[in-house]
């Protein structure tokens, strides 16, 4: 089996194939129509730090440059290629245009950089803790399974079950955003679903390692999951994070792992609500928005031509003089098929609860500011994108900022204590449980 | 790779510090190495990466700002040269390093004036953009064949400047109004109405005019200074002030308005082409048309999700291709559902007097034409996605006939040659072609060549040159420039035979710049 992503070489040709337009720093040009000029930006990296190179065509440049032995591994590099959410807002842009892939050459040039040991010093010590405790929050594993105190969950580590509610790192130790993972897992077990957890024993998804640069911490996380979930006879994972989403169906079938149902929670509460399962009767009179985490989003889309210990870029080969084409037809990862239209479903469908659309919406939203890795290593940068976003949900008249990913809500929350505006946070899953009480 | 090193002097980074602070300006070779790349720059260097970096990038705020920094450059002899996104390689490269001023913060639409259909801008501001907020108000701006994220500045003031609807909205250096004007020696010029406060609805004064120096057919490139703002004409829009979006990436959509009508039609010949255009002009029925330059190859990329698309519906359509080398894509609109029945009358009778076929088109791909056509969103699929890179064998303005024979002459005496070599791709009938108002016609002869290749590369030079010599040979001038001026090669071939206008350039480059300062290789040199 492949024991790491592509090598950096083997993304030349598309960082020669580059022409520098500069589409990758805005919202896709005919979407753009719809836009607010204040929010034309669709790149948080070069809309704060401005230079080229921290736009998706920028890293490709300077990746292009890295492979010439133009430059050196410098602090500046590193700057340019850890302030960056990995957001994918600049594949999406790229890619209404273009058969290149941007976002995969910038985990790669990650991938690069901590080969050499280039990677902010904050890094360290989540990276050493994730390896003792498996967890990126830098808690005890021991306090992995309180979140669920009380709730009489299957054990995972000692039963079978149909279906694994992975909470994931960020709601395990968040204890503010412990009632998402309670309510969810409540819900799903109310409506006879038959689920488990891991508890303490639940480990990382691996996915910010991932996108970090650490790839050999992800495969050791996914492999280790997917043994586990092979053992306890598990067809369906379940999941309140949208990280862990996109890095059980995204991240992990890019290495060929598929055979797992992978649901964020929202998915599987649409659909019981749909059945009528779940009856929403509560009178909520509130206006609200949905910001779309990446992870639920644009990064979600799976990887639909790989295998296990098979390369995963289908050959190419040129027609018609210059044109590649690919041999068989590749399926690209463009940002359509992620989750977009469960959670406004699910508020649509609350009583008095009106929904308000932001300017950047869906593939083209804007990031929360945390992903990454840069709420850990750049966290006033994180907290300048959250602001931005929370203006651009104030400039649509939305009361509450709604979100469906407990690293976006964390990092709303944090930058909204330190701004003069009054909007509430949510997850999806809090509405739901209000909208049922 | 070995890269030429070159830093700005301590003392003079120092004082372009003190004028923009700090985090606005860097010498850092990792942030300059993106200043360094761009899609031409092959041509000049053969590597996408040039030999050398900037000496510096800075983002000033202001004019107050640029004016300062160039007067900077004045005081230390250091070239200069601005740019606003930075696509294509005039724009952004040189034949040795220099202070590159980015504009980005200057990003302002300034002003919309419905009534005398007109915006201001700042470079930073985008083609779609504009046309945006025009669209809003009921008016509308060219759509660029760079595509909609070349800035407004560049195409209006500093490049060509030729798009989609040119029939309806003209060239931006027509629509060109006013400028506010840098010039390399520090100094602030406003062009036209503005000069004497009048706002900025002319160019033609009161004030100054100085409109055909500071930008003359091809633009300088960024070779004479750098321009703050332009003023620039708006036309009408017949259409909704909000497009109803459709579709998913890649392959976004408007939805086609009531009251427009997309067609593509083909004809037997580049004549019965031309025939069908002339008359198109002279009844001004249409709001965008031209000549698609790869016949239907051009809308099977624009309107595929991917080459592997694109690959397969060729394969799927091949008796159209074949049937479709000179073909016409156009848009028609009108105010009322009558006029538009007069309207596709006129079309039907003009299509029956030249001889053309209406092609069928599936929804998907009118949504994406009508994209393509209104926006510019679109042309990279034909130009970079499948062919990695292109270049144009000359660009040309004048009669619609003239053109098509000088493609033919061009294409027997020079392209053949490298075709059958396999240096270039390139088939028989390959150019766009587009009316420009109810005046005159535009045309690029496209080809595209391998990036990576030198003897490719070597063609395309060679292609250049050999069609500008032709074009002067036989009389057909007088501009007869590659879309990339790459050095004075081509001015020293045209000039003579063209009045001396490179001379004249010259002359005017070096009135406007005393320390040649302003980097002018793809303008022209102050030989």
């Amino acid at each position: 089996m492949e024991v790491r992503g592509l090598p950096l070489e083997d993304y030349k040709e598309d960082m020669e194939r580059c022409v520098r337009c500069s589409h990758c720093k805005h919202v896709p040009y005919v979407p753009l129509a719809r836009v607010d000029r204040n929010f034309r930006d669709v790149c948080p990296s070069v809309a704060k730090f401005n230079w080229h190179s921290f736009s998706g065509g920028g890293k490709m440049i300077t990746a292009y440059a890295l492979l010439l032995n133009r430059i050196d591994y410098t602090p500046t590099l590193e700057k340019v290629v850890y302030q960056c959410q990995m957001c994918g807002a600049c594949d999406v842009a790229c890619k209404v245009q273009m058969d290149i892939e941007p976002f995969e050459t910038m985990l790669e040039l990650r991938a690069r950089l901590v080969e050499n040991g280039v990677f902010p010093a904050e890094l360290m010590p989540i990276v050493d803790w994730l390896k003792k405790e498996d967890n990126m929050m830098q808690k005890p594993k021991a306090e992995r399974g309180k979140w669920a105190a009380g709730l009489q969950l299957k054990d995972l580590s000692k039963e079978k079950a149909e279906v694994a509610f992975h909470v994931g790192c960020r709601f395990s130790f968040d204890s503010e955003l412990w009632q998402v993972a309670r309510t969810a897992a409540t819900l799903l077990t109310n409506a006879g679903v038959d689920v488990g957890i891991f508890g303490m024993d639940e480990t990382c998804c691996g996915g910010r390692a991932y996108e970090l640069g650490f790839q050999g911490e992800f495969i050791k996380y996914m492999d280790h999951n997917i043994e586990a979930w092979r053992n306890a006879g598990v067809k369906t994972i379940i999941t309140p994070c949208s990280d862990c989403y996109a890095t059980f169906k995204a991240w992990y079938s890019r290495y060929g792992h598929r055979e797992f149902q992978v649901l964020h929670v929202l998915e599987y509460l649409e659909r019981l609500i749909k059945e009528g399962k779940i009856k929403l009767r509560k009178n909520i009179p509130m206006v609200v928005t949905y910001h779309d985490p990446c992870h639920l989003g644009r990064l979600s889309e799976p990887y639909l031509y790989s295998s296990p210990g098979k390369p995963y870029i289908t050959p190419k080969k040129k027609v018609l003089g210059t044109m590649l084409i690919h041999e068989p037809p590749k399926p690209w990862r463009r940002g359509a098929n992620g989750i977009y239209d469960p959670p406004r479903n699910i508020l649509k469908s609350i009583p008095g609860l009106k929904l308000v659309e932001m300017y950047r919406i869906r593939e083209y939203a804007w990031c929360c500011g945390a992903g990454g890795g840069v709420k850990d290593t750049y966290p006033d940068f994180a907290i300048w994108a959250a602001k931005q976003r929370i203006r651009e949900a104030k400039a649509v008249g939305a009361e509450a900022l709604v979100t469906a990913c407990g690293w976006c809500e964390r990092n709303f929350k944090d930058a909204l204590e330190e701004m003069d505006e009054k909007i509430r946070i949510y997850d999806v899953v809090e509405l739901v449980k209000e909208a049922i009480e | 790779m070995k890269v030429e090193e070159r830093r700005l002097p301590a003392e003079v980074y120092k004082a372009l510090e003190d004028i923009v602070g700090p985090e606005y300006i860097t010498d850092d070779p990792v942030i300059l190495e993106s200043y360094s790349f761009v899609w031409g720059n092959e041509l000049l260097f053969g590597s996408r990466l040039a030999p050398f970096r900037p000496l510096a990038v800075i983002l000033p705020g202001s004019a107050e700002e640029v004016q300062a920094i160039v007067r900077v450059c004045n005081r230390f002899k250091i070239k200069f040269k601005a740019h606003s996104t930075g696509f294509e390689t005039t724009s952004i490269s040189g034949t040795e390093p220099f202070l590159m001023i980015e504009l980005r913060r200057l990003n302002r639409i300034i002003s919309i004036d419905e009534k005398n259909m007109m915006a201001v801008v700042e470079p930073y501001v985008t083609h779609a953009e504009l046309l945006y907020e025009a669209l809003k108000r009921g008016l509308c701006f060219n759509a660029l064949g760079a595509g909609p994220s070349a800035s407004v500045v560049a195409s209006s003031a500093c490049h060509y400047g030729a798009g989609f609807h040119m029939i309806r909205s003209h060239w931006d250096g027509q629509n060109l109004l006013g400028a506010e004007w840098v010039l390399p020696d520090g100094e602030i010029v406003r062009l036209g109405s503005m000069a004497a406060d009048a706002g900025w609805f002319t160019a033609d004064g009161p004030g100054l005019n100085l409109r055909a120096v500071l930008r003359g057919i091809t633009g300088a490139n960024g070779g004479h200074g750098i321009i703050t703002k332009v003023a620039v004409k708006l036309t009408p829009w017949y259409g909704p002030s909000k497009l109803k979006l459709c579709g998913t990436p890649p392959l976004y959509g408007f939805e086609v308005p009531e009251n427009f009508k997309l067609y593509v039609v083909a004809f037997r010949s580049a004549s019965s082409l031309v025939d069908f255009l002339y008359s198109l002009q002279e009844e001004e029925l249409a709001f965008a048309a031209y000549k698609l330059p790869l016949g239907a190859m051009t809308y099977i990329q624009v309107t595929t999700e991917s080459n592997d698309q694109a690959w397969e519906v060729f394969n799927a359509k091949k008796d159209i291709v074949a049937r479709a080398n000179y073909s016409v894509i156009l848009l028609l609109d009108a105010i009322s559902p009558k006029e538009m029945e007069v309207k596709e009358m006129c079309f039907r009778k003009l299509l029956e007097a030249t001889g053309g076929e209406i092609l069928p088109l599936e929804e998907r791909e009118e949504k994406a034409l009508f994209v393509q056509l209104l926006t510019g969103v679109g042309t990279f699929r034909e130009s970079f996605r499948a062919a990695g890179s292109f270049a144009i064998s000359g660009i040309y303005d004048t009669t619609a006939d003239t053109l098509a024979k000088m493609t033919e002459v061009i294409t027997r005496a020079v392209m053949l040659k490298y075709m059958k070599e396999g240096r270039i791709v390139y088939s028989e009938g390959q150019y766009w072609l587009c009316p420009v108002g109810n005046q005159h016609y535009h045309m690029e002869q496209v080809f595209s060549y391998d990036s990576t290749d030198p003897a490719s590369i070597k063609a395309v030079h060679e292609i250049i040159e050999s069609s500008v010599r032709l074009m002067i040979e036989q009389k057909f001038g007088p501009h007869g420039d590659g879309f990339l001026s790459f050095d004075d090669n081509v001015h020293n071939i045209a000039g003579p035979a063209c009045l001396d206008y490179h001379l004249k350039i010259r002359a005017i480059k070096k009135a406007l710049d005393p320390n040649l300062l302003s980097e002018s290789s793809s303008y022209v040199t102050p030989k």
